[in-house]
């Protein structure tokens, strides 16, 4: 008869109150999160002519969208920033987001039919999702220093030192929001409609296209409480030496912190309950 | 024998249903909804498997068997009681399962695998021999939407075959892949256990589990009720469903379709009256319907899990009426003595619409010979072939 405690057998029980994932696991998993990130790369590009060339192709695009359109609009510099340099930056941040969110709300979906087969820590779902939206963002972030060249936009070539912490913070903003976005999406699927929605409003919401000084006052605490306004404004001042930092970006780091410990706390929580229930 | 491997203890599995008729709930009407009912797919299991022991699982339709599987696969988790499991196990529950249509057959191997557990090195390092095994070197860098069935199935029984399990779990997987196929994995199996692995098998081959398994589970309505050497097992496990009603189909036609009776020679089968060989059987089965469709009943006969038989009742035809009698007569002097299990189906004309039971009832044959049934034709099935012998003079 084994000990009631032996710790060399994995014990599994009914699911207990709040827990923490298991980190380990999810790291002798990694080789399937790379995996997952490679399927979905190969897929995009499958049965297209470019193929792979897209993932360069589909920013430059969006970049020549925007400066058509702002070049219309002709606004002044704002604090020093030519105004397509001021959007295309917002743009950089936003696209992280806009791709991180809705791909790990139907990655979720795409492999609920797995969950009633095997065994695998969910957690690797939206996590490689995110390996996903930093590539895309990655190569939209080197347009952008190609564009801001070009456009011959000063840049902060110092506070590269600052690029760090805030990779941590939008890593962190991107996990607790894939998080909840997935959470959401297993507890009603009404979230798979509504969700996108509000992806589409963020455009609008966040400071992309618009300096903050334009929204009221009295608003701006509740707008601060976006965390990626405070992503856009603090890469804003990482990028150009000129910008007036304006949006208390504890603000934002508190978003990112909670949302993305609560995030894991009930992801957790529901994820023994994925099968029974999708 | 070593030491243990596997404990379960009080182990439970309860599965909460909302009421809502055909729309399928979401989570939160599960969590909050007053209308629920919950079932237990397993009451209170207590047992343990022992390091190299090859254990067989068996039970009706219903019975847990999968359950249980998924439960030691940690597809769900317990809602009582918990389980112990020491090691890395391995479930060949369904093959294949996350393989991308729109990936080859290699990028696949590397999808599949890590979604087994396994990391990038160990699955590059045995490439080759997954490859091998799987016998589809040709095609292993053609797109898996362009395999057949049977090379999907090749190739995703070898991926979990090569995971390094020390707990290997097999769910009737024995029946993929041609009869070569099925050869190289019956001894793959052999191999593992040979190294020491543990093993175990659900199904109801019970000629697979006599072959494979000393030891049997039997399983009834959530409840373990022998964990014995095989013979008894099976013998256990065909009073379970002789004894036991139970006649819900499985498949896309199973809600239009209720079985409501078995008779044999006008007696119902749950009366469990023996039948004489020596005379013809004549088994009506009493079914009530909605299908506009035409279709035929199918009924089949298995011997220790082989389906020795298939008749049907008519060819396809619609039935007005939404009770019918389907009536089969199996001559005289066919069956030999023994258990035999029938199931009962039915399909349309193209076979995409169907439903099926495979552990209907069983059929007991008195152990009686006579004129047209001698004992020394050994076999399952007695024929009465015109036999001769002609004298050649040198």
């Amino acid at each position: 008869m084994a000990e009631k405690n032996d710790h060399t057998f994995k014990w599994l029980m009914p699911e207990s109150n709040w827990q923490w994932p298991h980190l380990t696991e999810v790291w002798q998993y990694r080789s399937l999160c790379l995996q997952l990130a490679l399927k979905d790369f190969r897929i995009r590009y499958q049965q297209s002519l470019l193929g792979p060339a897209w993932a360069v192709l589909n920013p430059v695009l969006s970049t020549l969208i925007l400066i058509v359109v702002f070049q219309r609009m002709a606004g002044v510099a704002i604090d020093g920033v030519k105004p397509y340099a001021f959007a295309f930056s917002g743009m950089v941040v936003w696209t992280f987001f806009a791709s991180l969110i809705p791909e790990a709300l139907n990655g979720m979906l795409a492999a609920s039919p797995l969950f009633r087969k095997i065994y695998f820590p969910k957690l690797i779902l939206p996590v490689s999702k995110m390996l996903n939206a930093s590539i895309e963002t990655t190569v939209s972030f080197l347009l952008f220093l190609m564009a801001c060249i070009w456009w011959q936009q000063d840049l902060q070539w110092t506070a590269i030192l600052h690029l760090p912490l805030f990779m941590v913070m939008a890593l962190l903003t991107g996990l607790g929001l894939a998080l909840w976005a997935s959470i959401l999406v297993v507890l009603s699927r009404d979230f798979v409609h509504g969700i996108p929605h509000l992806i589409r409003l963020g455009i609008f919401v966040c400071p992309i296209a618009y300096p903050i000084s334009l929204v009221p006052p009295q608003w701006q605490t509740i707008y601060f409480l976006n965390p990626v306004t405070g992503l856009i404004e603090y890469f804003r001042w990482i990028c150009f030496p000129s910008y007036d930092f304006v949006s208390p970006v504890w603000i934002s780091l508190t978003v990112a912190i909670v949302s993305s410990i609560s995030g894991l706390l009930v992801f957790t929580k529901i994820e023994g309950r994925l099968n029974d229930q999708m | 024998m070593g030491s243990t491997v596997i404990i379960a203890e009080n182990l439970t599995k309860t599965y909460r249903r909302v009421k809502t008729g055909n729309r399928k709930p979401s989570a939160l009407s599960t969590l909050f909804s007053k209308n629920v009912e919950s079932f237990k797919a397993l009451d209170n299991l207590n047992f343990e498997v022992r390091q190299g022991e090859i254990l067989g699982l068996i039970g009706g339709n219903g019975a847990g068997k999968t359950t249980l599987l998924k439960l030691m696969a940690r597809i769900t988790l317990p809602s009582a009681g918990r389980l112990g499991i020491k090691g890395r196990l391995s479930a060949l529950l369904e093959v294949g399962t996350g393989f991308h249509p729109d990936l080859t057959g290699r990028e696949n191997i590397l999808l599949n695998g890590s979604l087994l557990g396994m990391s990038r090195q160990e699955i590059l390092r045995k490439m080759d021999q997954i490859i091998d095994f799987s016998g589809i070197e040709a095609f292993i860098d053609t797109q898996v939407k362009n395999y057949s069935s049977g090379m999907f199935v090749r190739l995703g029984f070898s991926v979990s075959a090569h995971l390094d399990a020390d707990i290997l779990l097999l769910d009737e997987v024995m029946a993929v892949g041609d009869a070569a196929f099925q050869h190289k994995s019956m001894e793959k199996v052999e191999a593992l256990v040979a190294d020491g692995k543990t093993v175990i098998v659900a199904s109801h081959a019970m000629n697979v589990l006599r072959g494979l398994c000393p030891q049997t589970l039997v399983l009834q309505r959530g409840c373990l009720i022998a964990k014995t050497d095989t013979a008894t097992a099976i013998s256990q496990y065909l009073d379970t469903i002789a004894t036991e009603k139970n006649y819900t189909f499985h498949g896309p036609w199973a809600s239009l379709f209720t079985l409501q009776t078995i008779r044999v020679n006008g007696a119902n089968i749950e009366d469990g009256a023996t039948v004489s060989p020596l005379s013809a059987m004549q088994i009506s089965l009493s079914l009530s319907h909605r299908s506009i469709e035409a279709f035929r009943i199918t009924l089949s006969l298995y011997f220790d899990g082989i389906r020795c038989f298939t008749m049907h009742d008519v060819p396809f035809k619609t039935s007005s009426s939404a009770q019918f009698t389907s009536e089969f007569v199996i001559p005289a002097c066919t069956l030999r003595p023994g258990k035999w299990v029938i199931a009962v189906g039915g399909h349309n004309e193209n076979m995409s619409q169907w439903f099926w039971n495979d552990q209907c009832a069983v059929l007991e044959v008195e152990e009686k010979y006579g004129p047209g049934l001698e004992k020394i034709n050994l076999g399952v099935i007695n024929i009465q072939g015109a036999t001769q012998r002609i004298e050649h003079d040198s």
